[in-house]
């Protein structure tokens, strides 16, 4: 075998591993997720300070998610903001919501595919919120969380706040849709 | 050249197994919900028509234009349906998922460049000009195949986006093809129609044996309905409140939407 043989094999050999690898990884991650059970998904979930959440939240937008226009709006200080979303210990653990989230809107959709839209909102929320938490762990292992946090934090809490009010709002629609399907076996 | 009984029975196989799942697409009516599958489907059959009648005739110039016109249709047909399977999963109500739509752009021609890249520095064995672009072009589909597939599959895992019943059998059916195809091929590739001998019909045997693999579980899978919405469990619903306790402020607007 010639060398420019062996080349393209090797090549053509290590594009397909990879293939194979990545495809079997995050197919097996679909599977999984896909035959979740609901009691798994809830104990997944870990407390938050819910009300410090929504106090950084309210600080940008309106309880009805519209940004705030009003003078007082971003009258929080960065320490004030690190400390009421713990630091980087509170984003870890909105993260891990956000994920399961993220699921149970999945969930919701198999059981109840009109409610779709909306778990198509919490999907996109969470990828907002993804994108803001991303930019925290660069600046954390860049030494530069201080300068970032109050803004992308702050961005974070609004985000998870949304996404949770669209979470609640889900379940109330498949609530509905339950009680929709009683009356009609009724 | 005389085919022989094995060939002959999977050429067979496949011609009618194509024409059965075509009826199950008709009976089931899945025609509307996927159009470019159910022309794949039956592209595959008259494909099958086509070149077993030229073969059988020994229209070997007209067999040879052929293979490479409907080889050429046939890619063509197989992007779409990746197409297709892409718009199901990730454009929800009409829309594209705004999240996914650049990455899976970017994504797509990237794995087409590779697959070029890939053909390109494929070492032929073939004995002449016209053996080396058959090879090319059976080694060109699967892999490309291969990679969108795997750019569909992270794509939708990181996102968090639900891959429907159907899609899913499709999608894998085609995946369970064009992975070992990429192994044939590429032996194939090495060593060239004419060296390979024995190797070379069992190769040919293990492709069509695999088709047919695909072509009857896709007829099982789109036989079988999409599963419906059910009720939600009566536990469900106590764990609700649950879940507004662990994540929503009592007493405030954050469960009020």
């Amino acid at each position: 075998m010639n060398a420019s043989l062996l080349a393209g094999l090797a090549l053509t050999g290590a594009v397909f591993v990879v293939l194979l690898v990545v495809g079997l990884t995050h197919a097996r991650k679909l599977h999984r997720s896909s035959r979740r059970a609901w009691e798994e998904l809830m104990s997944q979930l870990v407390p938050t300070n819910r009300q410090a959440i929504e106090t950084v939240a309210l600080d940008v937008v309106e309880s009805s998610g519209e940004r705030r226009s009003d003078e007082h709006r971003r009258e929080l200080g960065r320490e004030e903001i690190w400390s009421l979303l713990d630091g980087m210990d509170g984003i870890r653990r909105m993260e891990n919501n956000s994920r399961v989230l993220i699921e149970m809107a999945a969930y919701i959709e198999r059981w109840h595919p009109d409610a779709a839209e909306i778990a198509e909102e919490i999907r996109l929320e969470a990828r907002k919120f993804d994108w803001q938490t991303r930019w925290l762990h660069e600046a954390e292992k860049n030494n530069c969380l201080e300068l970032h946090f109050h803004s992308y934090g702050q961005n974070a809490a609004v985000s998870y706040y949304s996404m949770v009010k669209k979470t609640v709002a889900l379940f109330q629609h498949s609530e509905a849709a339950l009680l929709g399907d009683l009356q009609r076996a009724l | 050249m005389k085919l022989s009984n094995l060939a002959g029975i999977l050429w067979a196989a496949g011609f009618v197994l194509n024409c059965v799942l075509l009826m199950v697409l008709c009976l089931r009516r899945r025609a509307k919900s996927f159009p470019i599958f159910c022309i794949f489907i039956g592209f595959s059959a008259v494909r099958t028509l086509i070149l077993f009648s030229l073969w059988r005739h020994s229209q070997w110039n007209l067999y040879r234009t052929s293979y490479f016109v409907l080889m050429f249709l046939d890619t063509c047909l197989q992007v779409g349906l990746i197409w297709e399977i892409a718009s199901k999963v990730f454009r929800r109500r009409g829309v594209w998922a705004p999240d996914v739509r650049t990455k899976l752009a970017v994504w797509s021609i990237a794995s087409v460049a590779v697959a070029c890249g890939l053909t390109a520095v494929q070492q032929l064995a073939g004995r002449s000009w016209l053996q080396d672009a058959v090879l090319r072009a059976d080694f060109f589909p699967p892999i490309l195949i291969s990679e969108l597939f795997v750019v569909m599959l992270v794509l939708s895992s990181e996102a968090g986006l639900n891959w429907r019943t159907h899609v899913a059998a499709i999608t894998l059916g085609l995946a369970a093809f064009s992975f070992p195809e990429v192994v044939i091929g590429t032996i194939a590739n090495l060593r060239g129609f004419d060296k390979l001998g024995y190797l070379s019909s069992t190769l040919e045997s293990i492709r069509k044996e695999l088709y047919l693999a695909c072509l009857i579980y896709w007829c099982y899978s789109m036989w079988q309905p999409e599963p419906e919405s059910r009720v939600m469990p009566p536990r469900m619903e106590g764990q609700v409140s649950g879940l507004r306790d662990i994540l929503v402020h009592r007493g405030n607007d954050w469960g009020d939407q």
